[in-house]
Parts: C-alpha cells; sequence; structure tokens
C-alpha cells in the first residue's frame, strides 16, 4: 500500500524548483534596478566628493595676503604698480626682490619672492581659483582703509556678508551650517535608507505574497497539499527561499558597489561598504518576515498584500520623511528637527547608516549593534509565527 | 489493516455559523468502492472533501484515512491519496506539461506509462500554456495530475465539471478501470446519471447534514418491484386486482399499478396470460427520483426552507 516516496517534512525540493521558476524574472529584475541605482549613486557621491577638495590651504591664504598687503603698501609708497598678475608673467622678479627686501628692511618681516611664490602654489591647491583670492583681497584692504562713518568701527568683510544676507532675508546661521554639512553623510542615508531600499521593499511585498497567501487564495496549494508533503515543508521552503533571494540580491549589489567604488575612488572602506549592506539585508530580512507572517495568517490575498504593502509602504514613507528631519537636512534648511520623530516609527529607523558606516574607520560607534540586534530579532519571530500559523490554519483548497 | 473500511468519518461537524458548514456527517467508504458523494451547491461536499484531506480542522468528530486521521497525519495520507480539487488554479507555471513534470516529482513518479495512458484516454494536450487552457482541459490536467500517482484512494471533488459528454464518458471509463484494479473512490458530484453509471453507493447530503446513504446495487436490484398495467377491458382490470395475490391498486380508467416482490415475478406474468394487455411498464426508480424523495424527506423533518 506504501509507495517509495517518502514524506517530506521540511523541505520539499520540487516546490522550490516551483517557486524559482515562477519568480526568477521579477527577481533579476529588482536586481539589475538596484545595481544601476547603486552605482549610480556611488558615481554621484564620487563626483561630489572630488569637487570639494578638503585641502587645508589657510596658512598658504594668509601668506598670499601678507604679500598681497606688503605689495600694496610698497605700491603707494614707490607710486609703483606691482601686482600679483605682473608678478606670475614674470619678467619683472627683479622688482619684487627689491620690494620685498626693502619692506622687511622697514617692518621687520620675512618676506622674499620664493615665499610668495610657495603661497601662490599652495592655494592653487584649492578648488578656488586665484583670481578670487585676489579679487577678495581687494575688498578687505579697501575695507581695511577706513571706519565705519558713524560708528567708527572696524568694517569686516564677514560682517558685510551677515549684513547683505540678513537683508535678503537668509539666515547666516544657515550659510555656516550649510558649509559644515556633510554630503556624502546625506547622500549614504538617501540611498541606504530610502532610495535602495524601495525596489527590494517592493520584491519582498510581492514574493511573500505570492509564495503562501495567493497560493492559498487560488487555491493552486491544493496540488503541493495533495501530495506527501507536510504543511511545515511548504512553510520552510517557502521561508528559505525568501532568506536567500533578499541576500543574493544585496549580496551581489554589494559586490558592485565595492567595485565601482575602487574605481570611483582611491581608497576603499571595504568593511564599511560591507556593513551598510550587511545591515541593510537585516532590515530587509526584518520587512520580510512581517510580510511572511502576513502571508501564512491570511488566506485572502488582498488581505495580505494589503498587510505586508502597507507595512513596507509606512516603513518607506516614514523613514523618507524622517530623512527630513535628520542633522544633514535640518542643516540645509530642507528639514526640521522634529520630523526625526518618524524615525522612531518605521523600522527602518532601527537601520543606523551613519554608525554604520564608521565600520573600518578609526572610531567605530556601536551604536548601530543593539538597533540590529532588534531588527533580527523581528525577523525571527515574525518567521517563526507565520510558519507555526500556517501549519495550523485552516485552508479552503 | 484490520478492517476493510477506508475513508471513515465519524460525527465530522465544522460549522461556519448560520447553518453553514457541515453537521455530525457519519460515512465509511470500503475498500475498493466507488462512492457517491451528492447534493446541491453549498450543501457542504466540499467542507467534507477538505476535512478528509486534512486541510481544515474539524470542530469535533474525526476523519480519518487508512486509519489515520486526516487533521494531525495529513501528509502521511497523501502517500495513498489523490485528490482533484473542486476548484481548479494552478501554480505559475507555463504550460501544462511543466506542471504535470513537477508534480510528478511532488509524488515520486518515476514511470510516465499510465500518466501518458490516461492524457491518451482524455485526449488531453498537455503542451498548452496553462493560463489559456480552457475550463474543460484545465480539469482533464488536474485529473491527470492526480491520476498519475496511482494511488489506492482517488478522492475527486465535482471531477467532471467542464468536461463534454464524451470525454465525461471517457472519465468515467478511467473510473471503472480504477476500481478494477480495486482502487477506492470518493467522489462528489451534483450530476445524479454519472454517479449512477459508476457509483456503488451514494451519501446525500443538504444543508450540511447527511440525509441518506443508499446502495445502488438496491436501487438497480429492488427486491420490490412497481409496474403500471394497462387493460383493454375495465372488467378486466377489476378482475386482475381482485384476484391478484399482491397488491395492486388501479389508477385511472383502465390501468393499475402493481407492486411485487422478485419471486413473485412467475405468478403475475403466469395471471397476465389470461388478459388482453395494452401496455406493461416497469416504473424504474433513479437516483434522482430517490434523491429528490429523500430531500423532501430532509425538508419535513429539518423543517427549514
Amino acid at each position: 500500500m506504501e509507495t517509495n516516496k517518502k514524506t517530506a517534512r521540511f523541505f520539499s525540493k520540487p516546490l522550490m524548483g516551483q517557486t524559482i521558476k515562477a519568480n526568477w524574472g521579477l527577481c533579476v529584475a529588482i536586481l539589475l534596478i538596484m545595481i544601476l541605482l547603486g552605482n549610480v549613486m556611488n558615481y554621484a557621491m564620487s563626483m561630489m566628493a572630488t569637487e570639494k577638495s578638503d585641502v587645508d590651504v589657510t596658512e598658504y591664504q594668509e601668506n598670499f595676503y601678507t604679500c598681497l598687503g606688503a605689495l600694496a603698501t610698497y605700491d603707494t609708497m614707490t607710486q609703483q604698480e606691482l601686482s600679483y598678475d605682473d608678478f606670475i608673467s614674470g619678467d619683472n622678479e627683479a622688482a619684487y626682490e627689491t620690494a620685498f627686501e626693502m619692506l622687511n628692511a622697514q617692518a621687520d618681516m620675512d618676506l622674499s619672492t620664493k615665499g610668495f611664490q610657495e603661497a601662490i602654489d599652495g592655494l592653487s591647491q584649492s578648488d578656488i581659483s586665484l583670481e578670487k583670492y585676489v579679487k577678495q583681497f581687494e575688498y578687505v584692504y579697501a575695507l581695511n582703509q577706513t571706519n565705519g562713518v558713524f560708528d567708527k568701527e572696524e568694517l569686516t568683510i564677514s560682517e558685510m556678508l551677515t549684513v547683505t544676507l540678513d537683508m535678503m532675508g537668509v539666515s547666516s546661521d544657515m550659510v555656516e551650517k550649510m558649509s559644515e554639512m556633510n554630503p556624502a553623510s546625506m547622500m549614504n542615508q538617501m540611498y541606504y535608507t530610502a532610495m535602495g531600499l524601495l525596489p527590494i521593499f517592493i520584491l519582498i511585498v510581492i514574493l511573500a505574497n505570492s509564495l503562501i497567501s495567493s497560493q492559498v487564495d487560488r487555491g493552486s496549494m491544493a496540488y503541493v497539499l495533495s501530495t506527501p508533503t507536510k504543511r511545515s515543508a511548504v512553510a520552510i521552503t517557502q521561508m528559505v527561499f525568501m532568506i536567500i533571494v533578499p541576500l543574493l540580491i544585496i549580496a551581489i549589489v554589494c559586490a558592485t558597489r565595492i567595485g565601482t567604488t575602487y574605481l570611483f575612488y582611491d581608497e576603499v572602506n571595504v568593511p564599511g561598504i560591507l556593513a551598510l549592506f550587511g545591515g541593510m539585508y537585516i532590515l530587509v530580512e526584518a520587512v520580510c518576515g512581517l510580510c511572511y507572517m502576513g502571508s501564512c495568517i491570511f488566506s485572502q490575498s488582498r488581505k495580505s498584500m494589503a498587510f505586508g504593502g502597507g507595512l513596507a509602504v509606512w516603513f518607506f514613507l516614514a523613514s523618507m520623511i524622517g530623512l527630513f528631519g535628520s542633522e544633514n537636512m535640518v542643516n540645509t534648511g530642507m528639514g526640521v528637527e522634529e520630523l526625526s520623530v518618524f524615525n522612531k516609527l518605521t523600522l527602518v529607523g532601527l537601520y543606523d547608516v551613519d554608525a554604520l558606516s564608521t565600520v573600518g574607520t578609526g572610531s567605530v560607534d556601536t551604536a548601530f549593534v543593539w538597533k540590529l540586534l532588534i531588527l533580527l530579532a523581528v525577523a525571527i519571530v515574525t518567521y517563526a509565527i507565520g510558519a507555526v500559523r500556517f501549519s495550523k490554519k485552516d485552508l479552503p483548497l | 489493516m484490520m478492517s476493510d473500511v477506508i475513508i471513515k468519518t465519524n460525527g465530522l461537524t465544522k460549522d461556519y455559523g448560520k447553518g453553514r458548514g457541515v453537521f455530525d456527517i457519519n460515512l465509511e467508504v470500503h475498500k475498493g468502492e466507488v462512492f457517491g458523494f451528492v447534493g446541491t451547491n453549498g450543501s457542504g461536499k466540499t467542507t467534507t472533501i477538505r476535512n478528509m484531506m486534512g486541510f481544515i480542522r474539524p470542530d469535533s468528530g474525526s476523519s480519518t484515512i487508512g486509519g489515520l486521521d486526516s487533521w494531525k497525519s495529513s501528509a502521511d495520507i497523501m502517500k495513498n491519496v489523490s485528490y482533484v480539487p473542486g476548484e481548479i488554479a494552478f501554480p505559475a507555471l507555463k504550460t501544462g506539461t511543466e506542471f504535470l513534470k513537477s508534480q510528478a516529482k511532488y509524488l515520486g513518479v518515476t514511470d510516465f506509462k499510465y500518466m501518458n495512458h490516461i492524457i491518451e484516454l482524455l485526449q488531453l494536450d498537455p503542451t498548452a500554456n496553462l493560463k489559456r487552457m480552457s475550463k474543460g482541459m484545465k480539469q482533464k490536467t488536474a485529473i491527470v495530475a492526480a491520476l498519475m500517482g496511482e494511488k489506492q484512494i482517488l478522492v475527486l471533488d465535482e471531477p467532471t465539471t467542464g468536461l463534454d459528454p464524451l470525454m465525461r464518458e471517457a472519465f468515467l471509463e478511467l473510473i471503472r478501470e480504477e476500481k478494477q484494479k480495486g482502487h477506492t473512490i470518493f467522489m462528489s458530484s451534483h450530476i445524479f446519471e454519472e454517479i449512477e453509471s459508476v457509483c456503488d453507493r451514494v451519501a446525500m447530503i443538504k444543508d450540511g447534514h447527511l440525509i441518506a446513504t443508499t446502495s445502488l446495487y438496491d436501487l438497480r436490484h429492488p427486491a420490490m418491484k412497481d409496474f403500471i398495467i394497462e387493460f383493454e377491458q375495465i372488467p378486466q382490470k377489476q378482475q386482475f386486482i381482485e384476484t391478484a395475490p399482491f397488491s395492486a391498486a388501479g389508477t385511472d380508467a383502465n390501468t393499475c399499478t402493481v407492486q411485487c416482490s422478485v419471486e413473485q415475478l412467475d405468478t403475475l406474468f403466469n395471471m397476465l396470460k389470461n388478459y388482453q394487455i395494452v401496455n406493461l411498464q416497469e416504473i424504474h426508480l433513479s437516483l434522482q427520483q430517490q434523491f429528490m424523495r429523500a430531500y423532501k424527506e430532509g425538508l419535513t423533518q429539518n423543517g427549514n426552507k
């Protein structure tokens, strides 16, 4: 009476085959979108980084202005027309040597054409052209010549700028913060907590629904369960699929990201990138677990879709809004600090991008650890509840 | 197995509220039997079958197949059971062939001889796209998918839905083949003719209650037979009624109805030799009539609707 086929208790190979056949197209499409998104973002960030060089030129600027100031004094004294433009044309070097020697003697300074040249070379490392520095010096010099007509106080460039901005209705505080803003951190935040998550959220919502709930609702699950396949085998097989697919997708995206980072940057913080994508995987699995649980609990496809999709959309939206409450956004004037409350209302808020990106650097911020542990717990609990529920409920097949 | 009871439900109850569900269903299907399960739409046929397959948990009572509890050991039961669901919805695969192959893997079927035999018998083209199949083709595919396992027990939920009369006949032939092999078959249907032509016993369900279980052998070979006899002349009829040793009653003008046991048939025909008879007709009680009768009795008993 017994056939030789053993009862599948924990895993069903044919079901896995069927699940892969039915879903690989969607998975590949989402993978391509994620690769594209991740690497374009990476490219954009690398562009931003090269535009803003972080070479410190303050010292050179100081020396440069001292030389220019000395030249200006010398010009007025001796009725000559020595200037930066004239100096770099290079056919009058002797005149400058004389000028500097004379000034050194007069004011006990240590000026030389060599020093001047060094200052020029140093300043040219910055992204701002030397003409701009010369122009700024003109203002500084001019304002130094005189005091305020009424209050007799010193006139400075920075004060003039503040007043001008205030007149235009722009808070000078903001401008200051804006210069302190870290665009790399903002872009990271944007990619890892919003844009990068959207495609994979869509994928897992659809997958979770089609793997269990939709098959029960449509009745096609009957063909699996009318074979010697235990419900636990169905639940576990589909769970394995939902654990492995995001892992593969995120691993591939991570690999391409590391690859393009080598292409765009000189130095690569591989552990940092690995930590960011590892964290993303745990976050995705937590959401995945919730969707899976919904799919197992509800026998009607639309209810499971509403549950999983609703949660995923909420997490995404709340994290988007929360982004406008982040320090970076507030600093640019595009956000309000109060909006950061939303980060506490979404699982994405437990994915601490700033802390994770410190991995592999000198000062690691371990704040991300407990947050990821919570996400991991959410994933484990929801997967377990879903599998148990599916094994025990009535199925309309 | 100790007894030859293969499928057994014992006080099976699943209450969905508002009078829906099945209540106190007691069934016994014996080995090698073709058991029909008839009832109107929504009477609880599918609910009973879902309980038997272990898809839903009964509120009370139990269902066993081959001695194993349907709910607790569903997967083990499936080693010996093939199931054709009432609602056909295939997995998201491309063609019928792909589906049948995947189904063969679940069932551990490696020898496709029997599958090809059924495909031929039902004239199915399995290479067609699953989604574009007509209802009949889907039904055929589902039948092939279930039967290819050559299991001892078949549970079929309205298996002939969507089949044309020719295919229905081919399907019934398949059922007879299965019966010949000694397999036990449980099929639900609302088409009396097909139940009548293949089943050994029939249970009728109405509003979740079993109202009758009939052996079709009894139906085909009744102990008592009814006849309508039409005489040429009324006096002859009167004379016949008076002298007949079995119950006879006059109806209109020159006809009468006679009920006699099979043993009395000889006497009846000997008697009739002396009369001028215009018409002699046996009243055959079809399953449908029997069902209608039981159904009406059920109505008066339950007193609802």
